[in-house]
């Protein structure tokens, strides 16, 4: 399968007045054409650092990439100029953010915001960008749409911001999408047709799309392909199924079992104890090692090398190795709501 | 695995007892509101620059005139409109004793050998430096006790208005709303118009709306803490009254009431001497930095070693008390704090 | 919003109204009468006087018909200048003041807004520091010594433009330059804050991720809004300058509204103080009234667009 982009051993840090934080360490991505990658982990686990990086969007200094390749159509984005990125951007590919209340522009009309991308990049006339954000607002469900494009973003609902940003993301035909908790910020019944709208137009354009969330909910629903995060590192990556009925790591295990289940009472949830590693100094082994259940003596000190679990499936955790004593997934996990 | 095999060694892989505790604890000491303010206050250096030239101010305002033999209103038409001259300076070619054409001011009034005027002599033969730093003390003098008379009543009329609500609140409110509208300028001038200009006068004209801004700000902060959720909090927990109006308002407030206090302490010197310019300041023999402006202007064109020095000085202190208060503000407000 | 202004606009009267009634009767406090400055007069020339002065009516009376006057605008008759009206006087100076005002307020404003840009955008950079030590420093350096300074140095030592006066746009750059300090300070400072505030807003960075370029990012999008709380200032920045001006005025000699204020304050000219007390209060009352309307206007696009107040 072509990969439409692909992250090398991501390393990126931030310089704080409390010295280096290293929010991202090592991280591999690989996204095929038109699907759909979600990265899954709790905040601060280097998730939507990872996507702003792929964007070049962190702000330098404090934040730089500190090694690592990230390849689009097998260029290296990672030593592109800020010129050439900002070719890329919008274009190639887009962002939409978590907060559509502040994600927009106040004082420019939707409609300007809209075709700004479009004048920049496709070098289209007034009436032709107006044309196109006309297309759009329709192609993402805004009624009336004339009325509308002259609008400023307050006179918007939450739900319908994020169909405006959507549709600025997507002016362009970008082949690839980068969601940042699209829907974290929205009313869940809005969640829900705003994932619609997502998938909809993903069949529409083909464009491949990464979806960052820490509601695994949204994941079973939206995405084939999954990768777990934690301590900037990504612990575990797989298919949908795989992920869900056959997860590998023990941090898996308590992101399954910390999601709440349909017919399950309140007191089946099961929270993960302690809180994720302070990256500005972080283990020398693996990550989750001080919350992991079943951490052995190796974790400690050693950090495991990703183990393939199957063609697609590979996950990051001693267990995997041989030698390690058998441990099963616990049986709360297994119960699955999604899907 | 091959390398990895060399020192993974079986016995490694036993359960491992890690207390999950030590994931628990708190990176960075925790620090208490003005511990922490502190430590932020030290890092800006031009505030800690701005406080050591406002140290070195205050000293100088109350042991300079104390540092030559001259009084503040020893006059003497002999020595009249002498320029600065200082040991040691004197040979880099500036603060010389010498005019702008060149000549000696010092030989030409037949002033004894090794007398020197620091800053100069007044029209009068009187000493600058003398006058300068008794003109600073006098200054620092209404500035300060405008800003505390400032702070007690804004303290206690945002307090009460806050603390009672209601209809305490709305009349005092409206009162505040008229006032609020009359510039601080008019009133001012006015004031001293019909009290004679002197210290206690220009300091009470200075405080008849200064205090306004200090109680709105006041109000304003009470208001918003008391419907926030940690007071709520510690409601719930049972505190007393008392507990929460010491441990959760007053630290609160008292950023606010520094800051705005560090500004107001400026703002009243440059009243003060803004009166002094437009001729409403001190009568003499007394003098302020404004008033030794004022007459220096006068001057200037012929002299102007007695426009100059007292410029400096107040523009110093101006200049160190808005970086002061610049700084403390970033200290102390609470939004900045990560 | 009708009720608002409306409430406004009755506040502003009853303000007007005290300032008006407070600044009658603290002159009739004081000392001086329009005879203070005359030489020796006969009974009878003095009667005629007083009587031209409405001076011998009680004082109710007096502040009565003072107050009558005042709502169709006549502000009473000068002691000083025999017998000129004063709201006349008051017309016949505003001239040079409006124009030195609007000058430092509209070149102060552009080269402030211009340096505060430049702080957020090379924020802790020496750019940064350079603008924030000019900003301080035109914060701090009271205005008439600036002014002094500037007549000084610039004006007798270089000769550059002329010492004092008023006799052609030339006369008015220094006066300008002086007032002007002020307002680069104040709007610099301000625009600094706005700019890093609304820098670091999502919608940039939906900007930046849309491809657009970073001085795009900049001005498209971050000064326009940064640009609308500088309204709030302008209130401050009124009072600043009418401040100014006095003093200002008078080292410069320009024949302003100022340069008479001060003038009939050492001369002991009660109507024409009332009258110029009044007609700054009027004035900045006024502004401050303007400026929160605007706002109110402007307001709710911010308010429920902005994000987090």
């Amino acid at each position: 399968m072509e990969h439409i982009l692909e992250v090398k051993n991501l390393h990126v840090s931030f310089d704080t007045f409390v010295g280096e934080v290293q929010a991202v360490r090592g991280v591999d991505i690989k996204l095929n054409k038109g699907e759909t990658l979600a990265i899954v982990g709790e905040s601060g686990s280097g998730k939507s650092v990872t996507s702003k990086s792929i964007m070049r969007l962190i702000p330098n200094p404090p934040g730089r990439i500190k090694e690592g390749q990230i390849l689009f159509q097998g260029k290296d984005l990672a030593q592109y100029s800020e010129r050439q990125m900002q070719k890329i951007r919008g274009s190639e590919i887009s962002m939409i953010f978590q907060d559509p209340m502040t994600s927009l522009n106040p004082t420019m009309t939707v409609g300007k915001q809209i075709m700004e991308g479009l004048r920049i990049h496709q070098k289209m006339s007034k009436s032709q960008a107006t044309a196109r954000a006309l297309e759009l607002l329709k192609l993402v469900g805004i009624p009336n749409a004339e009325a509308r494009l002259k609008q400023y973003p307050h006179q918007f609902s939450g739900g319908m911001r994020q169909r405006v940003v959507i549709a600025i993301a997507l002016a362009c035909n970008p082949k690839i999408l980068i969601a940042d908790e699209p829907t974290t910020a929205l009313d869940v019944t809005i969640q829900a047709q705003i994932l619609d709208l997502m998938k909809d137009l993903q069949d529409k354009t083909g464009t491949a799309i990464i979806l960052i969330t820490h509601d695994l909910g949204v994941v079973a629903n939206a995405a084939q392909r999954v990768a777990v995060m934690y301590g900037g590192q990504i612990v575990e990556t797989g298919t949908v199924d795989e992920i869900f009925y056959k997860p590998k790591h023990p941090y898996t295990w308590g992101l399954l079992a910390s999601m709440p289940k349909l017919g399950a009472s309140d007191t089946d949830l099961i929270a993960i104890p302690g809180s994720p590693p302070d990256l500005s100094d972080p283990p020398k082994g693996c990550p989750f090692a001080a919350r992991c259940p079943h951490a052995m003596k190796v974790c400690v000190d050693h950090m495991p090398d990703a183990t393939e679990v199957s063609g697609t499936h590979k996950a990051a955790c001693w267990l995997l190795d041989e030698r390690a004593p058998k441990v099963e997934k616990p049986v709360e996990a297994s119960v699955g709501g999604a899907r | 695995m091959s390398k990895r095999e060399d020192y993974v060694n079986d016995e490694l892989f036993q359960p491992a007892h890690i207390s999950s505790e030590k994931s628990e604890t708190i990176a960075g000491p925790s620090l208490s509101f003005w511990k922490d303010a502190w430590m932020r206050l030290k890092k800006n250096k031009s505030a800690i620059i701005g406080c050591i030239i406002l140290l070195a101010l205050t000293i100088l305002a109350i042991f300079g005139p104390m540092m030559n033999d001259f009084g503040f209103d020893d006059q003497k038409l002999t020595r009249a409109n002498l320029p600065a001259k200082v040991p040691g300076i004197e040979k880099l070619g500036i603060m010389d004793g010498t005019d702008d054409m060149g000549n000696d001011m010092y030989d030409m009034k037949n002033v004894e050998e090794g007398t020197y005027f620091w800053f100069g002599t007044d029209g009068l033969g009187r000493d600058l430096w003398t006058r300068v730093w008794q003109g600073t003390r006098i200054s620092l003098y209404i500035a300060l006790l405008a800003a505390a008379i400032d702070m007690v009543i804004g303290v206690a009329y945002g307090g009460i208005s806050a603390y009672y609500g209601g209809r305490v609140d709305n009349v005092l409110q409206r009162i505040v709303e008229v006032l609020v509208g009359i510039p601080n300028l008019v009133v001012v001038i006015l004031m001293i118009l019909v009290l004679d200009p002197g210290i206690i006068s220009i300091t009470v004209a200075l405080t008849i709306t200064g205090w306004i801004g200090m109680s709105r700000i006041v109000r304003g902060q009470i208001l918003k803490l008391k419907g926030q959720e940690f007071v709520l909090a510690s409601r719930t927990l049972g505190s007393s009254d008392n507990k929460i109006i010491s441990k959760h308002l007053i630290p609160n407030v008292m950023g606010v009431i520094i800051i705005n206090t560090m500004f107001t302490i400026p703002a009243a010197i440059f009243f003060e001497a803004f009166l002094s310019f437009i001729g409403l300041g001190l009568q003499p023999p007394l003098a302020s930095l404004g008033t030794l402006i004022e007459e220096g202007y006068r001057n200037m064109q012929i002299f102007p070693h007695m426009m100059i020095y007292p410029s400096i000085i107040i523009s110093l202190v101006m200049i160190a008390f808005n970086v002061v208060a610049d700084g403390l503000r970033d200290a102390l407000d609470p939004k900045m704090r990560e | 919003m009708k009720g608002y202004i409306l409430k406004r606009v009755l506040y502003m009267f009853i303000t007007l109204f005290l300032i008006a009634s407070a600044t009658f009767f603290l002159m009739k406090i004081m000392p001086g009468t329009p005879l203070s400055n005359a030489a020796k007069l006969t009974a009878e020339q003095e009667a005629i006087i007083l009587e031209k002065y409405g001076l011998n009516d009680p004082v109710p009376v007096q502040y009565v018909k003072y107050m009558a006057n005042l709502a169709v605008g006549d502000l009473g008759i000068s002691f000083q200048y025999d017998g000129r009206n004063v709201t006349s006087l008051i017309m016949s100076r505003i001239g040079p003041s409006a124009q030195l005002g609007l000058q430092s307020m509209i070149f102060g404003s552009i080269f402030g807004i211009l340096l505060g840009i430049i702080s957020a955008i090379r924020y802790n950079t020496i750019w940064d520091y350079g603008a924030t030590f000019v900003a301080v420093i035109g914060k701090s350096i009271p205005s008439f010594v600036f002014a002094a300074l500037l007549q000084y140095y610039v004006g007798v030592k270089l000769q550059w433009f002329p010492v004092a006066f008023w006799e052609g746009w030339e006369y008015s750059v220094m006066p300008t330059i002086a007032l002007a300090v002020f307002v680069v300070a104040v709007s610099a400072r301000f625009t600094r804050t706005e700019m890093l505030e609304v820098m670091s807003q999502d919608f940039i960075t939906t900007a930046r991720a849309k491809g657009v370029s970073g001085f795009a990012v900049v001005f498209k999008h971050g000064i326009r809004n940064a640009m609308i709380p500088l309204i709030t200032i302008l209130g401050p920045l009124a009072v600043g300058l009418m401040t100014g001006t006095l003093v200002v005025e008078k080292i410069f000699a320009v024949p302003g509204l100022g340069e008479q204020f001060v003038r009939s304050i050492t001369t002991n000219d009660y109507p024409v103080i009332m009258g110029t007390t009044l007609f700054f209060s009027f004035f900045l009352i006024l502004v401050i009234l303007i400026v929160d309307i605007l706002y109110g206007v402007i307001d709710p696009r911010i308010r429920l667009a902005g994000g987090k107040d």
